[in-house]
């Protein structure tokens, strides 16, 4: 194998080592876990950047989606085990979590000019789109609860940030449906009631 | 500090109580903790105000992703669709059952909702919807049904809202009016524009049959065409790829009969747009011989595993020949058994009956030439098969003049485009045959490389074929992201693009011109041409007009060496310099070149209708330019005529030629005419795309400049507003179409007397467009003079001066801009003096202004008349 072999040309085929890291990651290697985030973090800025580039209506990251196809992108359809699924999904919740707080910081910023109202926190129950400022207060209500209850916000991570539904969460955190049901429950319960205080 | 772990015990204890025996427990279980009470009383207050509250992924379109928690499961009837109200059920399919309904927000307009049976995985479905949607969204087409929404109900079941079309499976119109071959074969070209488009916009429909094909006969004589349920079943089915073979029956159950050989294969996951050519030939096939290549007996009394076999491996009979089958299959059976009903014979003649003439009539028609056409969109080598739906119509059209088809007789080799056939690299083949198409921009990137190798050596070109076909993962998500990037090219070559979208295009551009330089095509001459031109396109979308035309340029020579200087290839080179010269603001150049094209494309033996509508269409738009209404005229009445014609294909000018006859008509100032033709712009625009969309946001704003022209000045405010808002929503705020609304409702508020508004909607289309534009330019000193206007009524005379004199100076030697124009600039900054009582500069000012007074002559041609 050659020297430049080693290096990752253009970066668009970085499935190997991905999977490799997972695997590690799986295994309880900390270090392979900690490389992992900014290569999620990576791939899902590129698709994030790739799809507001076709979304003209302003920002409209679909959370969800982007990170089910970083999953396809980085993964493919290679079989890897439940415990480096988990793995890769911590990742991209923690990195889809900074990549959405990182632009409505931003967003929040540049878009503050009295041309839109705050929106009272109870319109939330509509659907319409959280706004950056909701977006903030959430991960703000996110950042207590993990001092509290560190498992529940790992809940509110995967499901809410990475997209998973309650039993691919239950495998990634190894823990039963019923549990994560009621931790979700609980985190949901929390977070509202926090943030409902914090408007008053 | 609270107990949060005590608390959320108790919490999730309770939840799971009934509300009535709560307080008891709450009391059992706190005890006399009265801070631990408190917070669980909270949380449950929380937990039952909670709503929706995180119920979805912070995206804020993607409602239909709630995940399944919390969701109350209450039984609810199918009538109860958020925001749909079901009407009819209007069809039953493999998948589900379709709705006739009626959406009342944003718009009120009937759909058709299509609600998944139960079984699918809900969540998977309506996510890769989600990541279709803005694909999806992407496609707009006369005959295109768009896919509007999907979402779930509250049952838990995907569905998806359409475009609701009233018409008739193709199948069943055509036996109905018994169309003539000729009859269907012209609608079939209609399926094929739709085809055509969706894989230009990247969407594959890998559901093509009859009951997704509806026909609109509106009396007028032209029946049209709508292809429905795109995208649906990428959705529907690309779980059950992804889960591999065990799930794929729920797949193969969809419709065998139209499936491809590829879709047959369960361990092939790249799907790709040849899918969709296979299936157009089974649709073919069964619009002339009322038979389909393996009969649904045939298939549907076989296991799962026959039933792809057979479609992966067996040849069906070609047309003509399952005909005279059908003939002698009862000759046959009457010789035997006299007396026995001739089911099939009669089948027969009653298909050759429906197609207006007898069966050994449909025979002859049918064999030959439409045999090979099918039989090459049948070939089970997706390879083989034509390389595009708007190659199959062009086939199809050919057929029907009497010309020589490219499908030759299968065994006989294919006659393909000769440079192609020198090399048969599939690559470059796919390349010469798509380059016509912006689409293949990109995937003439990805291919160059490997084409050139292929040509050095057959076998290495054998191996990367074969390598890539197994790889064919890797080619699918290859495919996707060529996908995506043609996005972003198609996205650009519209110039009504955002600055900071360009950056990325800009540098797909730059690398491809940079690899076409290098010699990458230098033995493929029209290839290479043929992607200058494309690259010019780009570089015009991306305002690179200079650019642009020296590529234009550069590809006309190399059409002009190899085909001589009248070819229609010519013709299109000078079209697109001419286009780019026109964006450019060089508009009687760009009239000299389209002038040369329109001559060239008139001139062909066999003139392109559409070419040439489509070159009228600019050549009048830059007779506007130039202020010459008389001469635009009859040209954009005939472009209007010519769009509004029969042909599914020349609808696609439709929305254009309207808008710009409108747009003339308003110059010539016959407003109440011209609003005719918004008005009906926006109908058009608005059923084609719903609430939002660029094309609706130009219609809104010149109906309003159209209302605003017959004094209905309280009617036209609501229209310039909406205009305003809807293009602040696609574009930004930082974009040039903004700015132009900004300005005109500006105007209005200037006639109404509202100063203020008015000055500051001036400002802001004014920061816009010098940002984008810089001061030279027609438009920003166009809304310079207004703003100008403005400061001098409301006595601000300093602030006037400054952008007075840095426009003059700007304009002053800038090319473009035009001599009447510097006057104008000249001449106002005179009266500014002079109403400034500053009566000395006041007159040096008007003595510049005069010196324009005898240049213009000179001005256009440097050429003096001799004495």
């Amino acid at each position: 194998m050659s020297d430049s072999d080693t290096t990752a040309a253009g970066g668009s085929d970085a499935s190997g080592p991905v999977t490799q890291l997972l695997d590690a990651a799986a295994s309880g290697k900390a270090e392979a876990a900690a490389q992992l985030f900014p290569i999620v973090y990576d791939q899902l800025v590129l698709l994030a950047r790739a799809q507001m580039q076709h979304e003209a209506v302003g920002h409209t990251l679909q959370a969800t989606a982007l990170v089910h196809e970083a999953y396809l992108r980085l993964i493919g359809s290679e079989q890897v085990s439940w415990a480096s699924r988990a793995q890769f999904f911590h990742a991209a919740a923690n990195a889809m979590r900074k990549i959405l707080i990182d632009y409505a910081r931003k967003r929040g910023r540049l878009k503050r000019g009295g041309d839109r109202q705050r929106v009272p926190f109870e319109v939330l129950e509509q659907k319409a789109e959280s706004t950056p400022d909701e977006l903030l207060s959430l991960d703000a209500s996110l950042d207590q609860l993990e001092k509290i209850d560190e498992r529940a916000a790992s809940i509110v991570k995967l499901r809410f940030f990475a997209g998973l539904g309650v039993e691919d969460t239950a495998a990634a955190l190894n823990i039963s449906e019923r549990t994560v049901k009621r931790e979700w429950a609980f985190a949901r319960a929390w977070m509202f009631q926090f943030l409902q205080a914090e408007s008053e | 500090m609270t107990d949060w772990s005590r608390v959320k015990s108790i919490f999730q204890e309770l939840i799971e109580l009934p509300q009535a025996e709560r307080g008891d427990a709450l009391g059992a279980h706190c005890g006399d903790d009265a801070e631990v009470r408190r917070a669980v009383e909270a949380l449950l207050e929380a937990h039952d105000r909670a709503g929706s509250f995180m119920q979805q992924p912070p995206t804020p379109q993607v409602d239909a992703v709630s995940p399944d928690i919390g969701v109350p499961d209450v039984p609810l009837t199918e009538t109860q669709i958020d925001g749909y109200r079901l009407l009819d059920v209007i069809g039953e399919g493999g998948y589900g059952t379709v709705y006739k309904a009626q959406q009342e927000t944003p718009v009120r307009r009937e759909v058709a909702l299509k609600v998944i049976k139960a079984g699918m995985d809900t969540h998977e479905v309506i996510r890769r919807f989600e990541s279709e949607r803005q694909t999806l969204a992407l496609m707009s087409h006369p005959n295109v049904a768009g896919v509007l929404d999907a979402g779930t109900t509250a049952q838990g079941r995907p569905y998806f809202v359409m475009e609701f079309v009233d018409g008739r499976m193709l199948t069943a119109y055509c036996d109905e009016k018994r169309l003539s071959i000729n009859g269907r074969l012209n609608l079939l070209i209609q399926v094929c524009d739709a085809i055509q488009h969706a894989h230009q916009k990247g969407v594959i429909h890998r559901d093509i049959k009859p009951g997704n094909v509806m026909v609109v006969d509106d009396g007028t004589g032209s029946p049209r065409v709508k292809v429905i349920d795109f995208g649906i079943a990428k959705a529907i089915e690309g779980q059950a790829a992804e889960r591999g073979p065990a799930t794929m029956q729920g797949m193969l159950i969809g419709t065998p009969e139209y499936m491809s050989p590829e879709q047959a294969d369960p361990g092939r996951v790249d799907i790709d747009t040849r899918t969709d050519i296979y299936s157009l030939g089974v649709l073919l096939y069964e619009l002339i011989t009322g038979t389909l290549p393996f009969s649904s007996n045939t298939l549907r009394s076989k296991g799962l595993a026959e039933i792809q076999r057979i479609v992966r491996e067996e040849t069906p009979p070609r047309p003509s020949r399952r005909l005279t089958v059908m003939g002698q299959s009862q000759a046959v059976e009457r010789d035997r058994q006299s007396g026995t009903e001739p089911h099939v014979q009669q089948r027969l003649n009653e298909i050759a009956r429906k197609r207006g003439m007898d069966a050994r009539e449909l025979r002859r028609r049918v064999s030959g030439e439409l045999d090979w056409i099918v039989m090459k969109c049948l070939e089970k080598e997706r390879g083989r098969r034509y390389e595009s739906a708007s190659d199959i119509a062009a086939e199809i059209r050919r057929f029907m003049r009497n010309e020589p088809v490219q499908a030759g007789p299968p065994g006989a080799g294919y006659r393909v485009a000769k440079f192609v056939r020198r090399h048969r690299s599939p690559v470059l083949a796919a390349l010469v045959t798509v380059v016509a198409l912006v689409a293949s921009f990109v995937l003439a990137l990805v291919g160059l490389q490997r084409a050139t190798a292929a040509r050095r050596d057959a076998d290495v070109q054998r191996d990367v074929a074969r390598q890539k076909a197994e790889d064919a993962q890797s080619a699918a998500r290859r495919a996707e992201a060529i996908n995506a990037f043609l996005q972003d090219i198609l996205a650009s070559a519209d110039p009504r693009v955002s600055a900071q979208k360009d950056l990325t295009v800009r540098a797909a551009v730059e690398r491809a011109l940079a690899q076409v330089d290098a010699g990458e095509l230098k033995d493929e001459p029209l290839i290479e041409a043929a992607v200058r031109l494309t690259i010019a396109r780009s570089l015009s979308g991306l305002a690179d007009y200079d650019a642009a035309v020296a590529q234009a340029d550069r590809a006309r020579a190399i059409y002009e060496e190899a085909l001589g200087p009248k070819a229609a290839e010519v013709g299109r080179a000078w079209h697109q310099r001419g286009s780019a010269e026109k964006l450019a603001g060089q508009a009687a150049a760009a009239e000299g070149d389209l002038r040369r094209a329109l001559s060239i494309f008139e001139s062909q033996d066999e003139p392109d209708a559409l070419a040439i509508a489509g070159c009228r269409n600019d050549l009048a738009l830059t007779m506007v330019d130039q202020g010459r209404l008389d001469d635009a005229e009859p040209l954009l009445r005939e472009v209007y005529a010519f769009a509004m014609g029969p042909l599914g294909t020349r609808t696609e000018l439709q929305p254009e030629a309207v808008n710009n006859l409108g747009s003339l008509l308003m110059a010539r100032g016959a407003f109440a005419e011209a609003e005719r033709f918004f008005r009906e712009a926006v109908e058009v625009n608005e059923a084609r795309h719903g609430g939002q969309h660029p094309n609706l946001a130009t219609n809104l704003d010149n109906l309003a400049q159209s209302l605003q022209g017959q004094g209905k000045h309280d009617d036209a405010l609501p229209v310039f507003e909406r205009a305003l808002k809807m293009r602040r929503a696609l574009f930004g705020n930082e974009h040039p179409d903004v700015a132009t609304t900004l300005h005109n409702v500006a105007v209005l508020h200037y006639v109404r007397g509202e100063l203020p508004p008015c000055e500051a909607a001036l400002r802001e289309s004014l920061d816009i467009f010098r940002s984008i534009y810089g001061l030279a330019h027609a438009d920003t000193l166009t809304v310079n003079d207004s703003l100008v206007s403005v400061l001098g009524t409301a006595r601000k005379l300093d602030e006037a001066e400054t952008l007075l004199l840095a426009a003059y100076r700007a304009a002053k030697d800038a090319a473009d801009i035009t001599v009447a124009r510097k006057k104008a600039l000249a001449a106002r900054l005179a009266q500014l003096y002079n109403a400034k009582g500053d009566a000395a500069a006041g007159t040096q000012w008007q003595q510049e202004a005069d010196r324009y007074i005898t240049q213009p002559a000179s001005q256009p041609t440097s050429e003096a008349p001799p004495e």
